[in-house]
């Protein structure tokens, strides 16, 4: 830590002299807490993209109402009382179902209980169509294969709230079907992370790739503002940087930054 | 009568069944969306009301609502008896009509004061998007300055303009200002987009769009506003000559 006094922009003041202990055991627990959060709501998507794979493994076309037919199972993450996920669902590739060039088979949570289906429009000539395939959370799990986390981001899409989204891609054989996903509130995922971020000793902001800020303890880091002050990238690659230290949150691109 | 009509071209999707969750406003959306883009055009008969229903895949009662709000936004209208039903009101090339004559009733005072109001807001949305956009972000705006530039019909520019702003409150970060964006283009959008139809205001727009973006990628907040600010000026300007221009003329 020895570059904190060089940053006189953040009250580092209390991790002048931190033992090593308290220290790495607070970023531990952050870690924890965030890993734990991660791997409940890839678990829920994992869930979903095994049915998904199962409808679609037969060979035989593919429509809407067979879609409806998972509906018990991609609504499970969504009915689980205290639940994370707020929204959840598959997103089709484009000309995968046969008889709806784009879909969306989405649903959120309702605070009756019961799911509701999004209802985007998936008419390309509609006044409201987007094309889904640009967007991050679909076009990173179609591009690596690995299980994405997107955001913090506004989803103008779909809700128009500040999201996290969990996603996945979905396959038979080599054939790219979509992804399968779950959203996160933002304000959600903070409340689960400040407990522990208030008990790191100086000041630690969970970021993710870019640098945007999901949580922190310090009210300097306001949450979707990006850190500038630091170098991000080199704090990816190295781990640390001019005393700043970053440890990971599992294989997922959210840091504890600190 | 039937749908079968309707079960071609980019038409064919306006009937398909919708989700089981549909209400009555998705019905009225669609079909308003239908009329004002000239899918449906002037004097046509829509399907039965029970036709209606069973494309949608809701219940008749919804769809008898969804023709209500219709005929109450002058969109249709309902003739009873033999050879009656529901019959579209205004075609396409009507839509101008039906906004020009808005423009006309709008004083400039009050169109200055609605391009307060959305500078307002696209104004503080561009200046956090320069501090806030990430390297997605700024690909996406550069995306829609193209889908923007390289739109041709009216209804395509407007379309990409729309999106153009929303992809700015967006990287702003801000959910709030970005719903506050959806809801003036819901109010005041068409009425805006109306100057798209002219080439060099299009031009204009696209000139603001990617200046605001460059200002954006650059992180110079007060240059992205002001590129805003412009371009919500030059649209009120603009307007503001047409209802001068709208009152001179003599109403029919």
């Amino acid at each position: 830590m020895s570059g904190v006094r060089d940053d006189p922009g953040m009250d580092r003041t209390r991790a002048a002299h931190p033992t090593a202990t308290p220290l790495g055991s607070a970023t531990a627990a952050v870690v924890s807490v965030v890993r734990r959060t991660v791997d409940e709501v890839f678990e829920g998507v994992a869930g979903l993209r095994r049915d998904v794979e199962s409808a679609f493994a037969g060979g035989t076309t593919v429509g809407r109402d067979d879609l409806a037919e998972l509906y018990p199972t991609l609504t499970a993450p969504l009915r689980m009382p205290g639940g994370l996920a707020k929204g959840a669902g598959f997103v089709a590739a484009p000309q995968l179902l046969a008889d709806a060039p784009w879909w969306l088979e989405w649903w959120v949570r309702e605070p009756s209980g019961e799911p509701s289906r999004l209802v985007v429009d998936v008419d390309p000539d509609g006044e409201d169509f987007y094309d889904y395939t640009t967007l991050p959370w679909y076009r990173d799990p179609q591009r690596t294969g690995e299980p994405t986390v997107t955001g913090p981001y506004v989803d103008y899409l779909c809700t128009d709230d500040y999201t996290l989204t969990f996603t996945a891609a979905v396959r038979n054989g080599d054939a790219f079907l979509g992804v399968v996903g779950s959203d996160v509130d933002v304000g959600l995922f903070e409340a689960i992370a400040l407990p522990s971020l208030r008990a790191v000793p100086c000041p630690a902001t969970l970021i993710n790739a870019h640098g945007r800020v999901i949580a922190s303890n310090s009210p300097h880091r306001r949450g979707g503002s990006l850190v500038r002050d630091v170098d991000v990238d080199a704090l990816w690659e190295h781990g640390t940087v001019a005393g700043t230290r970053l440890a990971r949150c599992g294989n997922f691109p959210i840091g504890l930054m600190y | 009568m039937g749908t079968r009509r309707f079960g071609r071209g980019p038409r064919s999707a306006l009937f398909a069944p919708l989700e089981s969750l549909s209400r009555t406003e998705l019905v009225t959306h669609r079909l308003a969306d239908a009329i004002m883009l000239g899918l449906l055009t002037d004097a046509e008969q829509l399907p039965s009301e029970t036709a209606l229903a069973t494309g949608f895949g809701v219940s008749t009662v919804t769809v008898r609502e969804a023709l209500t709000a219709l005929r109450q936004r002058g969109l249709i209208e309902t003739r009873r008896g033999r050879g009656g039903g529901s019959f579209v009101r205004s075609p396409a090339e009507d839509t101008t009509e039906v906004l020009r004559e808005r423009l006309r009733e709008y004083s400039p005072g009050t169109l200055r004061d609605i391009g307060d109001h959305y500078a307002a807001i696209s104004g503080a949305a561009a200046e956090l998007a320069a501090e806030r956009a990430d390297r997605d972000d700024v690909a996406r705006l550069r995306s829609a300055v193209v889908t923007l530039e390289t739109a041709a019909r009216p209804g395509d520019r407007r379309r990409a303009d729309g999106h153009f702003s929303i992809e700015v409150a967006a990287a702003a970060q801000s959910a709030r200002l970005t719903r506050a964006e959806m809801a003036l283009q819901t109010e005041v959008g068409p009425l805006f987009w109306l100057v798209m139809e002219d080439d060099s205001a299009h031009g204009l727009a696209v000139e603001r769009c990617r200046a605001l973006t460059a200002a954006v990628d650059d992180g110079d907040g007060p240059r992205a506003r002001v590129a805003a600010q412009e371009r919500i000026s030059d649209a009120v300007g603009n307007l503001t000559e047409r209802h001068l221009e709208l009152v001179r003329q003599p109403r029919e």
